[in-house]
């Protein structure tokens, strides 16, 4: 069992003929994922790598019953791209894109109020379930079938995590990232209330960074409503306050966002904070023996 | 970008934000002319009573540090600007003063508006206090009911009705009532339009005059948004962090000696904490982002070997989207064109391609280069090596 997307997952790719999509689409469907089609305005009828290209998302749609979307335009493009997915009726998009100017993602998380889509990022590493469907940059053989769901803001620091849980034998249900920007679609609670639901997932990883509030809002969500045993890791523990490290949500300002704030939060929720990703592995081993 | 209080206040008073008038002064025979249109009987209605002189650096606490002087005199003036742009106020050089006319003190209130990240509901936020003249921290701590806070839909922008009622919780009288609600909503079309992350005005004074005037303002523009305001110009920071940040790389210096490339904010940061754990100090945070593949890898060391205080250098990189035999390639490149010298580098490579990619740095035999199996293991060779004593003076780098 898995979250959000599975084997049956049917994805088309915005900007599928750009170097960056046309790369990146061939991973995932090398992984298994069913790349539909692919929209980039203009270029309709062509081919990618065999895939489809059509003008737009109702084509995709229509066509080829495409129902997930992920966006992997130049960032001045996203909220145009995530706006067509939207008005088109798509379940999911995937906004894989670094750099989208807060105010587009604003706006964008505006319109999704309005509508049952979901969206996760921007700057998202992807979601995966390992085995069955990758929508994202994640690198397939790291992961495992199995029963720990990972929500994360990092990226690469999450398929690390998934790493050490695959060396202990340990599979994940479901991986993904809700993006290092300042504001995300998706948020820690959406996620955690998926996990909390999925017959599939055991255990949950949840890592999270300085800055912003998600983790303290995620750490008193776990406390009312997720009975399944979570463990977290935060980053920057030796992050210098009033620097921006990286993301840009990742900063300390005015004394908020801070690791201990994080790290106080989530231990008052009786969610323990490892502090390696391969301490965190083993502390998932542990709970799940416990289980 | 932060941008300077002048280019700040410029940008407001295009909107209508009444501001003081003012000159910016590059060279000290830049002062007298500003003395002359600002101050000199007749240069304006109500009579200024000299000029404040404000070091124009990205700073919120320049005040403390030195970087606001009063002259009462064209001589005073002129004293005041030669020492402002030979000083560093703050850690930053002076390179521009503001002088401004001095306006006779009145009642100080706070207005900003702001992006509110509040992850279920992200909207614009414009505050308002009755007490300003302090930091908005301080504010919220010593007078916590003075502050009113309204949120903006993003697709309707700010309605009247909501700029009238926090204008009318400021106890002003009627008039200056009316000009506080055009000034906010000129605050929150300058914020909106210009992709800012912050637009506050603190103080905005009441002049005994019975006008409202921002007597300082502060602007942060959104990095990701600059492509769309080619027109705004913002601090010129000189560091080198924005010398990296040039090259597309996110870097920030640390007091350690363990100098540190990795791809990816989270997996950067998790580095530096392990290193701690393990009792080593990061020179720094250094993320490659999406330059990884091109010219993050040489640009870094470039980076961290300028950095006399790195006696090692870790390169930690975790390959998604990115080949690590690429990576290889591109390490085995910059170790062989760059003045490595003494310093050793441990690489540790995963992710997709990984085998390839730590057989491909093994094969090159670089003499300097460590490459080890886990992640847990390179960051302990790091940290070993950065304890080895220094090699004797002479030895080259």
């Amino acid at each position: 069992m898995s979250i959000i997307v599975d084997a049956g997952t049917r994805v088309v790719i915005q900007g599928i003929t750009g170097k960056f999509g046309s790369y990146h689409s061939q991973l995932m469907r090398d992984y298994g994922t069913k790349v539909v089609a692919g929209v980039t305005p203009g270029k309709g009828g062509s081919e990618v790598g065999g895939i489809p290209v059509y003008d737009s998302i109702a084509e995709a749609r229509e066509e080829q019953g495409a129902e997930v979307v992920a966006v992997l335009v130049p960032a001045p493009f996203v909220k145009d791209a995530v706006f067509e997915a939207v008005d088109c009726g798509m379940r999911l998009i995937v906004s894989l894109v670094e750099g989208v100017p807060v105010k587009d993602t604003m706006l964008t998380k505006r319109r999704l109020s309005e509508s049952d889509c979901l969206m996760i990022g921007p700057n998202s590493p992807g979601i995966i379930t390992p085995g069955a469907c990758l929508v994202g940059f994640m690198p397939g053989h790291v992961y495992l079938p199995g029963p720990v769901g990972v929500v994360s803001r990092s990226g690469t620091f999450s398929y690390q995590v998934a790493g050490e849980l695959t060396r202990l034998g340990i599979g994940q249900s479901t991986c993904l990232g809700i993006g290092g920007d300042p504001i995300s679609g998706v948020s820690f609670e959406d996620i955690l209330t998926r996990f909390q639901a999925d017959e599939g997932t055991e255990a949950i990883v949840l890592i999270g960074e300085i800055g912003r509030t998600a983790e303290e809002e995620a750490a008193a969500f776990i406390a009312r409503h997720v009975s399944k045993p979570v463990v977290s890791i935060i980053l920057g523990a030796t992050a210098p306050p009033g620097k921006q490290m990286g993301h840009a949500g990742a900063i300390i300002s005015a004394g908020r966002g801070t690791y201990a704030s994080k790290v106080a939060a989530l231990e008052e929720a009786g969610v323990p904070v490892a502090r390696t990703a391969t301490e965190a592995a083993h502390m998932v081993a542990e709970v799940l023996r416990r289980n | 970008m932060k941008m300077l209080e002048y280019q700040a206040k410029r940008l407001l008073a295009e909107y209508g934000v009444p501001v003081p008038k003012g000159v910016v002064c590059r060279a000290e025979g830049e002062v007298a002319a500003a003395w002359q249109t600002l101050v000199e009987p007749g240069a304006l209605g109500a009579a200024p009573q000299g000029l404040v002189l404000k070091a124009q650096v990205p700073s919120g606490k320049r005040g403390k540090g030195g970087g606001i002087l009063v002259a009462r005199s064209a001589a005073e003036a002129r004293e005041a600007v030669t020492r402002l742009l030979a000083s560093e106020v703050c850690g930053f050089p002076v390179p521009e003063v503001l002088a401004e006319q001095q306006l006779p003190g009145g009642r100080e209130l706070y207005l900003s508006v702001l992006t509110g990240t509040a992850p279920s509901n992200p909207r614009p936020v414009v505050m308002l206090s009755a007490e300003g003249g302090m930091e908005i921290e301080d504010l919220a701590r010593e007078f916590p009911d003075s502050i009113n806070a309204v949120r903006v839909d993003p697709a309707y922008g700010l309605l009247p009705y909501q700029a009238r009622g926090l204008a009318r919780r400021a106890g002003l009288d009627a008039t200056a009532q009316a000009q506080l609600v055009q000034i906010i909503a000129a605050a929150y079309r300058a914020y909106w339009e210009s992709d800012a992350e912050l637009v506050e005005i603190n103080p905005l004074t009441l002049l005994p005059t019975g006008g409202l005037v921002a007597l300082d303002a502060k602007v942060t523009i959104d990095n990701a948004a600059r492509h769309r305001h080619p027109e705004l110009e913002g601090a010129r920071i000189d560091s080198v962090e924005t010398r990296a940040a040039a090259l597309g790389l996110s870097y920030v210096e640390l007091e350690g000696d363990i100098g540190l490339i990795s791809n990816g904010a989270g997996l950067t940061m998790a580095t530096m904490d392990h290193l701690a754990l393990l009792g080593g100090r990061p020179a720094n945070f250094l993320d490659t982002g999406e330059r990884v593949l091109r010219g993050g890898i040489p640009d870094g060391l470039g980076l961290l070997l300028a950095n006399p205080a790195v006696r090692v250098v870790l390169i930690n990189i975790f390959g998604g989207g990115v080949r690590c035999d690429v990576i290889a390639e591109r390490i085995v490149e910059a170790v062989r064109a760059l003045p490595v010298g003494h310093i050793p580098i441990v690489a540790s490579l995963h992710g997709r391609n990984d085998a390839v990619g730590q057989e491909m740095l093994q094969q090159a035999a670089l003499p300097r280069v460590t490459v080890l199996p886990t992640i847990e293991e390179a960051l302990r060779e790091a940290v070993r090596l950065s304890r080895e004593p220094a090699p004797e003076e002479g030895s080259g780098r």
